[in-house]
């Protein structure tokens, strides 16, 4: 076949498969704006609330609310109004603690939110274990392991969430750590709860002792000094790992899984992926936005052999 | 007196068939140039006019009164009249001869008399109805009869009265085929040039059907020609296709094998090589299809089929240089399907079919990485989900008279799961399935006929165990031969639930087996039709309503788009739906003349209730199309061209929109926040993209080639006046095809609703030539 007849024959297939993008519109129904009460508020850590509303679809900016009056109640007492620091950010001088129960009234014009939460109690694990080169990833990176050793009380559901960082030196200097890739998530414990994240909830634990265990890529890299002839390998630098084990409530938990089916429905490559849908629950009564709650665990710092 | 009431009634209603003299004949209805079963044909009594039609094994079992003579007419063919004088019960072969005038100027309309509501097609309407790859698809010219519709633009999935794709019964030969789609469902496995005839039950099912809700799609195979070897091939820009028939050395005996091979892969390949990329994508498809069949004696008939099926889709890398690594990512999935079927009349009066068959659809997925000159390891990873079905079955049809007929059988089958598997953890499920049937077709007043199955199912596991009762139920009114009312009834339940993402190119199919936490699905459904056909059956207007009522569906977890590869499939899947259905029907045709065609409308409704989506509330299924309307005309210009059109419009379909934003907080590793814009989605399937629309034009120019051989040059457009469809609807900042991603430093981008159309206007040829061996029976009378 001439190069002239298969040029046309590759034409009409390009032509066949190609997509065209268009234009549906760009004027939407307006959206009743409501009030947004965000705050994820730590255990022994002042707390912030950003208030702001809701907008319509072809907004650039959704405004900030700057005038609006946050009642605190800690355990169902008051306990103050929170102060504007800027940018729709009200803060607190109350520090509050483990298992208190923080409800704000946000009042905005004739509008009002309420919304409330309780701070989780600290989780300790109970072993933390290293293992060195657990597994490889699908661009063949070597991944290192940790596994976590919780007890565990059936009648209670914990939602916990475990981050890792580690150095891109072997210092244990806390501005060079930065988020471990985790990757290829086998725990079961974790794939129960249906996202490749790793946060997790006890609900369906029956025992009392469990495990998790996580892998991830360690930054460093190979060590091109430690080249042995005999075998062909190199080996992986060693750098330290910091670990947060955050114990956090169900309206965090689910937040954080919305959030990720949110972003593989919303930013999805538009082709092999096709446009899905999830919706970011609220809690916060007569309004939109996350109210909830952890308190945070860091453990010793590890360095690996 | 209530006895004697019911004798004056029978003695009424049935008193033409306790006439005197009566004997049993029974038989085969073939083809006398290839000795291939005819489906359909009539065969009438003249002395009584009662009369039956062919099945799909081309048997016929009626009484007559003698003397009397038998006429078997079918169109396309000469009609033939058999006398019938001495008083003994006969089995008969009749060989019908293909008359040429009559064929090129009619359409074959087989078993209009079944019972059941059912859409049919002959393969003479397929192949003028113009195609995108040049060559006819089957489930996409299914697509445009009423009740029938698809999901995305393109594909060849078929949705069948609100219902699911995994809910339709694919039986090729009366065996299960699990996956019936090529390139992400732009093609159908099904190869026009091997199929004789299609039935597609949309309510309704005769008993001897089961395991599936919302439809049974019957493909006949053809036979391979008994008395000469034959042969076609065709080329389009997409595939090429190439088919063999003919007798084997075994007297009495046939076989057809029919290949088929995309080359799109070439076309990536080469594209791939011109666009001088560092990777290459292979992908391609390929069916095999062969039957073999013996008779022998002239009462039975063995036949064996297998078929085979493979989308493959492989990617790598180039590597330059000696560190770079080596990367292979290979897809296949696809069907593996082996059967045989006996088929002996016992008797002038009963008829014996029975089978065992085989079916496999599996889907694999195997990453390999190499690494030369490096620390790092190979990565080698295999991914596998798979269904197999082993299925044997015996029935056995008994005509006690004319106006009374029963059949029933016996099923066993083996379903064997591997929803997931990825080497590590195996965890095959599997599902021993034993159901028993019988049914009865009692015809009274002349035209009219009563039907009435039960089904029996029993489901027993290691650790799931089911019993099932399935009533089935088929009135027909006849007010002359042309003029019929209907009314169907039927339950069934379906054991697997197919979970998958519509659209994509890369196969995600997972079918889950139903246990504990699963139950099986259930429907339920009514409807109602006349059927009409006049002026000496030029033409034919059916009208129909149903109403269909489906509990225990399965699908995604809202959030979820993806099975395959995960352990914990069960976390994603919602259980437990709800599913109403409803419409009308309407489909008008034209079945004789130079200018053949059909017209078809129906409006319907289908609902959708999960627990967990759309806040428990009732939503649209999400391909719910209140309004389609099809037209299709073909017209023969003269003895060598012939052009045809199709236009198709259908409501939209509906999508879930935005209706608001809001910020959301993200937690940073320092423990503060920042607010990013998140979209607040309204109620699930509340708007509706802009209606489809689309014309096709095909025209066939069929001559005699330099050596005498039959050739068709085929020339098609698809979309004809460019309509963009949408094939779905996306928020972004521009109609760039990158998404934007709100962040720390601009949380907040002006949205606009854009949409992604495929398949602009599309011109194809393919050409198709066919071969001729000697005729035997000449050679060896």
């Amino acid at each position: 076949m001439s190069l002239r007849y298969f040029s046309i024959i590759l034409l009409i297939l390009i032509i066949s498969f190609s997509s065209c993008r268009s234009l549906v519109t760009d004027e939407f129904d307006n959206f009743p704006q409501k009030i947004v009460v965000n705050s994820i508020i730590k255990a022994e850590e002042r707390i912030n609330v950003n208030v702001s509303l809701t907008g319509n679809i072809n907004d650039d900016i959704l405004p900030l609310v700057e005038n609006a009056k946050i009642s605190l109640f800690i355990n169902d007492k008051f306990c103050e109004y929170l102060t504007y620091v800027g940018e729709g950010n009200y803060r607190s001088t109350t520090i509050p603690h483990e298992n208190d129960k923080i409800s704000c009234i946000v009042v905005r014009d004739t509008d009002t939110a309420r919304c409330s939460c309780i701070i989780p109690v600290k989780i300790i694990p109970k072993d933390i274990d290293f293992f060195e080169f657990v597994d490889i990833d699908d661009n063949g990176y070597p991944l290192d392991g940790l596994r976590f050793t919780f007890d565990n009380n059936p009648q209670q559901t914990e939602y916990i969430e475990i981050n890792i960082f580690t150095s891109d030196n072997n210092m244990d200097d806390r501005l060079n750590f930065g988020p471990a890739y985790i990757e290829n998530i086998t725990d079961p414990i974790i794939q129960q709860g249906g996202v490749p994240i790793p946060i997790f909830s006890t609900e369906y634990i029956e025992d009392n002792v469990y495990n998790v265990e996580l892998h991830f890529i360690r930054s460093g890299g190979i060590d091109y000094s430690t080249y042995d002839p005999s075998t062909g390998k190199y080996q992986y630098i060693k750098m330290p790992i910091f670990i947060k084990i955050a114990n956090v409530d169900r309206t965090y938990y689910n937040y954080k899984k919305e959030y990720y089916l949110y972003q593989e429905a919303r930013y999805s490559d538009g082709i092999t992926d096709f446009s899905g849908t999830q919706n970011i629950s609220s809690n916060i009564e007569n309004g939109y936005g996350i109210f909830a709650a952890y308190t945070e665990y860091i453990p010793d710092t590890i360095y690996p052999k | 007196m209530k006895k004697a009431i019911t004798i004056i009634l029978l003695t009424t209603l049935f008193a033409g068939a306790f006439a005197q003299q009566k004997i049993s004949i029974s038989g085969i209805v073939v083809d006398s140039g290839t000795e291939e079963a005819l489906i359909g044909v009539n065969v009438v009594d003249n002395s009584s006019k009662y009369g039956c039609s062919t099945d799909n094994s081309g048997y016929f079992s009626m009484q007559i009164v003698i003397p009397t003579t038998v006429t078997f007419s079918y169109i396309g063919y000469t009609t033939q009249t058999v006398q019938f004088n001495n008083n003994v019960s006969k089995n008969i072969k009749i060989a019908l001869s293909p008359n040429s005038q009559i064929l090129e100027e009619v359409t074959i309309n087989a078993q209009r008399s079944q019972s059941g509501d059912v859409a049919s097609m002959s393969i003479k309407e397929i192949m003028e109805i113009p195609a995108i790859s040049g060559k006819p698809d089957i489930a996409k010219s299914l697509q445009l009869m009423p009740g029938i519709s698809t999901q995305k633009e393109g594909t060849s999935i078929l949705n069948v009265r609100g219902g699911e794709s995994g809910e339709n019964l694919y039986l090729f030969d009366n065996v299960p085929i699990i996956y019936v789609n090529h390139l992400g469902g732009f093609f159908s496995t099904f190869n026009p040039d091997i199929i004789n005839n299609i039935n597609v039950f949309k309510s309704g099912f005769p008993a001897k059907y089961g395991g599936k809700l919302s439809s049974i799609v019957e493909i006949t195979q053809k036979e391979g020609n008994k008395k000469e070897y034959k042969g076609n091939l065709h080329i389009g820009l997409s595939d090429i296709a190439a088919t063999i028939e003919g007798p084997t050395a075994l007297k009495n005996s046939s076989f057809i094998v029919c290949a088929r091979k995309t080359f799109v892969g070439a076309y990536l390949m080469a594209a791939s090589a011109i666009a001088d990329q560092d990777y290459i994508i292979n992908y391609g498809f390929y069916d095999l299809n062969g039957k073999f069949s013996w008779n022998p004696t002239e009462k039975s008939k063995l036949s064996i089929n297998f078929y085979s099926g493979d989308d493959y889709l492989s990617m790598g890398n180039k590597p330059e240089g000696m560190l770079d690594e080596k990367y292979r990512i290979k897809n296949i999935w696809g069907n593996t399907m082996i059967s045989a079927q006996y088929q002996n009349i016992l008797g002038s009066k009963t008829f014996l079919n029975a089978n065992i068959s085989y079916s496999k659809y599996r889907t694999l997925n195997k990453t390999t990485i190499k690494f030369p000159n490096d620390a790092t390891p190979n990565v080698k990873h295999k991914f596998l989900s798979s269904l197999s079905s082993t299925r044997s079955d015996i029935s056995i049809k008994h005509n006690f008279f004319n106006y009374w007929n029963v059949e029933l059988g016996v099923q066993a089958e083996l379903q064997t799961y591997l929803p997931t598997y990825n080497y590590e953890e195996k965890s095959k499920i599997y599902l021993p399935n034993l159901s028993t049937y019988i049914s009865t077709n009692v015809y009274f007043l002349k035209y009219s006929s009563i039907y009435c199955g039960l089904r029996a199912n029993a489901l027993v596991s290691k650790s799931y165990k089911d019993y099932s009762l399935e009533p089935r139920a088929a009135i027909s009114i006849g007010f002359s031969n042309n003029h019929h009312l209907k009314f169907n009834y039927m339950r069934g339940k379906q054991y697997s639930h197919l979970i998958f993402t519509s659209g994509n190119i890369m196969n995600n199919e997972v079918w889950i087996p139903s246990d504990n936490s699963i139950n099986p699905s259930k429907v339920e459904q009514y409807s109602a039709g006349w059927e009409s056909s006049f002026c000496n059956n030029k033409f034919s207007l059916s009208i129909n309503a149903y109403h269909k009522k489906s509990s225990d569906l399965a699908t995604y977890k809202e959030g979820y788009r993806n099975l395959i590869g995960d352990n914990y499939w069960k976390a994603k899947v919602e259980t437990g739906g709800k599913g109403t259905a409803y419409g009308i029907e309407f489909l008008f045709r034209k079945t004789r003349g130079s200018f053949t065609g059909f017209i078809s409308y129906t409006y319907s409704r289908a609902f959708r209730t999960f627990a967990n989506i759309n806040e428990g509330k009732i939503y649209p299924y999400d391909f719910d199309r209140p309004h389609c309307f099809d037209i299709s005309a073909s017209y023969k210009i003269n003895e060598k061209l012939k052009v045809s059109a199709t236009w198709t419009y259908q409501t939209g379909i509906p999508y879930t929109p935005a209706i608001g934003k809001k910020y959301i907080p993200i937690l940073q590793d320092d423990g503060t926040t920042y607010n990013i814009e998140c979209l607040i989605y309204g109620e699930k399937n509340s708007q509706r993209m802009k209606d489809y629309h689309r014309l096709d034009i095909g025209l066939i120019y069929e001559f005699k080639t330099k050596r005498n051989r039959d050739a068709a040059w085929s020339f098609n457009i698809y979309n004809a006046y460019n309509r963009k469809n949408p094939y779905f609807y996306y928020y972004n900042i521009s109609n760039k095809p990158e998404i934007y991603t709100p962040d720390e430093t601009h949380n907040a981008y002006e949205l606009k609703l854009y949409q992604i159309s495929f398949f602009p206007i599309i011109a194809t040829v393919s050409y198709k030539i066919n071969f001729a061996g000697k005729d035997l029976s000449k050679i060896n009378p």
